[in-house]
């Protein structure tokens, strides 16, 4: 008895402490986790009926996974009133402990069913996994069983679903960078986030399969084998890039480079405007200054490649557009698929690629990086600021798409730009401490910042693995996609001491 | 629809005064015995003339204050048309440059960039080194005036909240601008000659005392050696890098020193704050080299300090082997070549001010968005700093990150390597003058860089220099309207 009630005592100083009710997140994550053990039942069926053993390690990981979390959502789950919905903090604890505990479980397959692969390596296949950057640790691919690739598969395809879903449900609410502004299309309040998110994830959810299936169907229709055509299509429709071949899109014909082009473009638009799409309004998506800007810019890059090239290595036309297109869109959508081997490309092509990288898709789709709507944000307050220079009395507002700007949106879109330029040199600095060379350092810190896929510099395997990184530079790597996954500030808001307090 | 005649007046009587300054290399050059003093002459004639021409047309619009506009054209049009009279010395006389890369050689004098194109320096004639010494040391002047008096006004990239320091804490002691400028030319002098007669103690000859002691408080990095500082390794190293911190302190608190009072100098934020910063850099870079190389200590450290510093004050000397050890130093140099050093100096970068207002702003935007019912505000220096000039000061480093891949990609596209391409961008935008890349390797000047290249270095190092807005603003057509 005296100890019940020291335990309860103990229990109640604990929680005054931390102020923040942790069972609703706990509750969720055990949910996704449940969820995660389910999926991983996918490749356990096809390596059992493709006879590779390798489908015990996945039965293996999805009892865990499933059982654990089953465990945490039950002891959890006394605290959910129905309808109450989360608070702004369980929110900022929930986005970033779900990043952080689903690969965690994600890994586990690679860890039980792959002896040779550390748990370093597993853990950062599975984060690049759900982070959709692509950069993966494994030379080898071709030999690997196909339970395996498609579960890399499955991780991205997740984790675009999820990020789509934080995009459009949690960053408006919880005013990171500058995602406030799009507030009203998704939701006003935090009180009625359940019923309206539950409408709005459903409907995405459809749309997000029905761009897989098509993206799949394209591929096999066209040659692939029914497998790769699968996990291609999960990695371009999440913008991953992980590919099952250690050649990428080497591998297959080029009329496949032209359907993934479609579908990487497709991926990185905003996914809100399809949800209206599919309820019959096509305007919005046509008059979006967002979506316009990404495929001009999209252009713009893909012919200043081209011409470089055929002006400086006399290439066919129809070739060089190709490979640029592909490997433009490639790196601005985030993906992080090759086709050709871009060191060789020569320093222009090269600088473009880490411009657009640094670019990346449209706020609420499966893209990377800053995000197009930034820039233009960006760029518009540049333009006011100057033009409030040299005449400080004229009325000048920051306006996009016709609507005002508020100044706490500019605020937050400045600072989000600036801490990404500070992130960005900070994981570069760390990363080149490690040892690694200049170059190397430079892209492997934008390549996790920016979750785009593929790094450069001669520490990268020839099949593009970045496998012979010091072990400290793959933990940067994680942490630095992670953070660019979640846009920055949701992730750093959790190291305030403030956050903790009441 | 602006009325340009007081601009060019003054524009004019600037570029008399340059070529009263041009005699000065000139007599050198005649007392040598080289032919070169007459090429040097004809050019102060030439620039003396036009000068002149300018003056005369323009004096009698000369009534009351420049307009914001006017003082906007007129900061450009000095940096600008300053350098094009400047280059002709480099033109007309010895090393018989180009044009454009002679306006190269004297952008970079006056912007304090010290990036050279001119190869075999110690062969050029004395006369010609003390030019791009002057160049240096008047271009040093220059920005700190305007850094001082002329930024604040026009509320270029958040100096606005300056503009009180500059003019209110002195109240009655310095109630004009001119006093205040006067005061600024009394300390820069005294702080170059300190430094030419400390360069003359550790033995460096009289010409490249004063070539140094110029470029050293100017933070331009000019040298008259084609090895920069290695030519006086050692005491040298020391002193140099002393000389360069406090070239790149902000002048105001000299100022306030002069008049007695010690003690905003050792409780200004900025300036504690680059110290430290620079510190942390030196420290991290001569451990990591002594711990990855067999070089003793006493060189890794004199080294690192001396080319951090060099880095960081945005003067660009460099010395020893530094600019080949490796990945983490290039990276290390690369950040705090960014950052630079204190506004209201003349250093270069971003500025160690509105790192730290950005980071306060920062801090200050994830305590709001986990409690959204606070007001939180960004306080410096236990002032509150605010709105317009948070916005000003942030768009300005997001600004310069935009122009630092732009450019980037403009000189990769001229055919030059990426690491090259980048580090050029880097040391013209931060006005660093400091050479890294395969490019630059072989003669430590940016000699074989394309021509495109070095245009856009130029227009770099100038828009770099004036905190780009200044110049932005006049390329909108807005500007020009009524």
């Amino acid at each position: 008895m005296a100890r019940g009630k020291e335990l309860t005592v103990a229990l109640a100083r604990f929680k005054c402490c931390c102020m923040i009710e942790l069972r609703p997140v706990g509750y969720i994550i055990g949910l996704l986790l449940a969820t995660l053990g389910a999926m991983m039942l996918f490749p356990m069926a096809l390596d059992y009926f493709s006879g590779d053993d390798n489908w015990m390690a996945f039965l293996e990981s999805s009892v865990l996974t499933c059982l654990i979390g089953a465990l945490l959502s039950v002891s959890c789950a006394n605290s959910s009133k129905r309808g109450s919905g989360i608070t702004l903090r369980q929110s900022f604890v929930l986005t970033t402990g779900t990043w952080v505990m689903l690969p965690l479980f994600g890994a586990l397959p690679f860890i039980i069913g792959m002896p040779e692969a550390t748990f370093t390596n597993a853990v950062f296949e599975a984060v690049s996994g759900m982070t959709t950057t692509g950069t993966t640790v494994f030379s080898g691919l071709d030999d690997l069983p196909p339970g395996v690739n498609l579960w890399r598969g499955i991780l991205q395809w997740l984790g675009g679903l999820g990020i789509v879903i934080v995009a459009l449900i949690f960053l408006p609410v919880m005013k990171v960078g500058g995602m406030q502004f799009f507030r009203s299309e998704g939701f006003d309040t935090l009180g009625k986030i359940l019923p309206r998110a539950l409408d709005i994830s459903s409907a995405l959810i459809q749309i997000y399969i029905v761009l897989t299936v098509a993206c799949a169907t394209a591929y096999f229709a066209l040659g692939m084998s029914g497998f790769d055509a699968v996990v291609h299509a999960l990695t371009t429709v999440s913008t991953g890039g992980f590919s099952s071949s250690d050649i990428s899109f080497g591998k297959f014909e080029h009329s496949m480079e032209l359907v993934a082009i479609v579908f990487m473009l497709l991926a990185s638009l905003p996914f809100i405007r399809f949800v209206q799409m599919s309820q019959g309004n096509f305007t919005p998506i046509w008059r979006d200054a967002q979506v316009r800007a990404y495929l001009r810019w999209n252009a713009y890059a893909a012919l200043a490649v081209t011409a470089y090239e055929m002006y400086h290595f006399d290439r066919p036309f129809l070739e060089s557009i190709r490979e640029s297109s592909f490997n433009i869109v490639s790196t601005f959508s985030g993906t992080g698929f090759a086709s050709v081997d871009l060191s060789t490309w020569g320093p222009f092509p090269f600088v473009v690629l880490i411009m657009v990288g640094l670019i990346g898709g449209c706020t609420s789709s499966t893209g990377c990086s800053v995000k197009v709507f930034r820039y233009l944000i960006l760029f518009e307050a540049i333009k006011v600021q100057v033009r409030r220079l040299h005449s400080p009395s004229a009325m000048l507002d920051v306006r996009y798409e016709g609507r005002r700007v508020g100044e706490d949106v500019i605020n937050s879109v400045i600072v989000f730009f600036t801490l990404f330029i500070l992130t960005f040199g900070v994981a570069a600095v760390a990363l080149s401490l490690t040892g690694l060379e200049t170059k190397t350092a430079f892209t492997a810190a934008w390549t996790a910042v920016a979750n785009v896929g593929p790094a450069f510099g001669p520490e990268v395997g020839p099949t593009g693995a970045v496998d012979g990184f010091p072990a400290p530079a793959r933990w940067i790597m994680i942490a630095g996609m992670l953070v660019g996954r979640l846009e920055l500030l949701s992730v750093y808001v959790l190291f305030l001491a403030r956050f903790w307090r009441n | 629809m602006i009325d340009i005649r007081p601009v060019a007046y003054v524009i004019g009587r600037i570029l008399i005064v340059l070529a009263i300054l041009m005699l000065a290399p000139a007599l050198v050059d005649l007392g040598d015995g080289l032919h070169n003093g007459f090429r040097i002459m004809e050019a102060a004639i030439l620039t003396g003339f036009i000068g002149l021409c300018v003056v005369l047309s323009s004096k009698n619009a000369l009534r009351g204050n420049l307009s914001v506009k006017q003082a906007y054209l007129l900061t450009t049009g000095i940096w600008v048309l300053v350098p094009a009279f400047g280059a002709l010395p480099f033109w007309m006389g010895e090393p018989h440059l180009r044009f454009s890369d002679a306006y190269f050689e004297a952008v970079s004098g006056i912007t304090t960039t010290g990036s050279t194109v001119i190869y075999g320096l110690d062969d050029l004639p004395a006369g010609m080194n003390l030019w791009r010494g002057m160049l240096n040391w008047l271009g040093g002047l220059g920005i700190a005036f305007i850094a001082m008096i002329f930024l604040p006004l026009m509320r270029v990239g958040g100096m606005q909240f300056f503009r009180t320091e500059g003019f209110d804490t002195f109240g009655k002691e310095l109630p004009r601008a001119a006093d205040l400028a006067i005061e600024l030319a009394r300390v820069y002098t005294l702080l170059t000659i300190a430094c030419i007669l400390s360069y003359g103690l550790i033995g460096m000859s009289a010409l490249d005392a004063i070539v140094n002691g110029a470029a050293t408080i100017a933070t331009g990095g000019f040298s008259p050696s084609d090895i920069s500082f290695e030519k006086y390794s050692g005491a040298g190293e020391y002193m140099g890098a002393f000389y360069m911190i406090l070239g790149s302190l902000p002048y105001v608190r000299y100022v306030q020193m002069i008049k007695g009072d010690a003690r905003p100098f050792w409780k200004d934020e900025q300036a504690r704050a680059y110290v430290r910063w620079l510190a942390a850099a030196i420290v991290m870079v001569t451990v990591w080299q002594v711990a990855h190389t067999d070089m003793p200590w006493e060189p890794a450290f004199r080294q690192s300090l001396f080319n951090l510093t060099s880095i960081m004050s945005g003067t660009g000397f460099f010395s020893g082997s530094f600019p080949g050890w490796g990945s983490f130093m290039l990276i290390v140099a690369f950040v705090i070549g960014v950052i630079g050093g204190c506004s209201g100096s003349s250093a270069g970068g971003v500025s160690v001010f509105r790192v730290q207002v950005a980071m306060a702003a920062i801090r200050a935007h994830l305590t709001q968005i986990t409690s959204p019912n606070t007001v939180a505000t960004v306080k410096y220096q236990g002032r509150r700093v605010e709105n317009d000039v948070l916005n000003g000061l942030i768009l300005f480093f997001a600004g310069y990150i935009l122009l630092l891949g732009i450019f980037t990609v403009g000189v990769s596209l001229t055919g030059v390597d990426t690491v090259s391409a980048l580090f050029a961008v880097w040391t013209s935008m931060g006005n660093i003058g400091y050479g890294i890349g395969p490019l630059v390797l072989r003669t430590g000047t940016f000699i074989d860089f394309p021509q495109g290249a070095i245009a856009i270095m130029t227009v770099a190092m100038l828009l770099g220099r004036l905190g780009l807005l200044a110049i932005l603003v006049i390329v909108l057509p807005s500007f020009w309207r009524r």
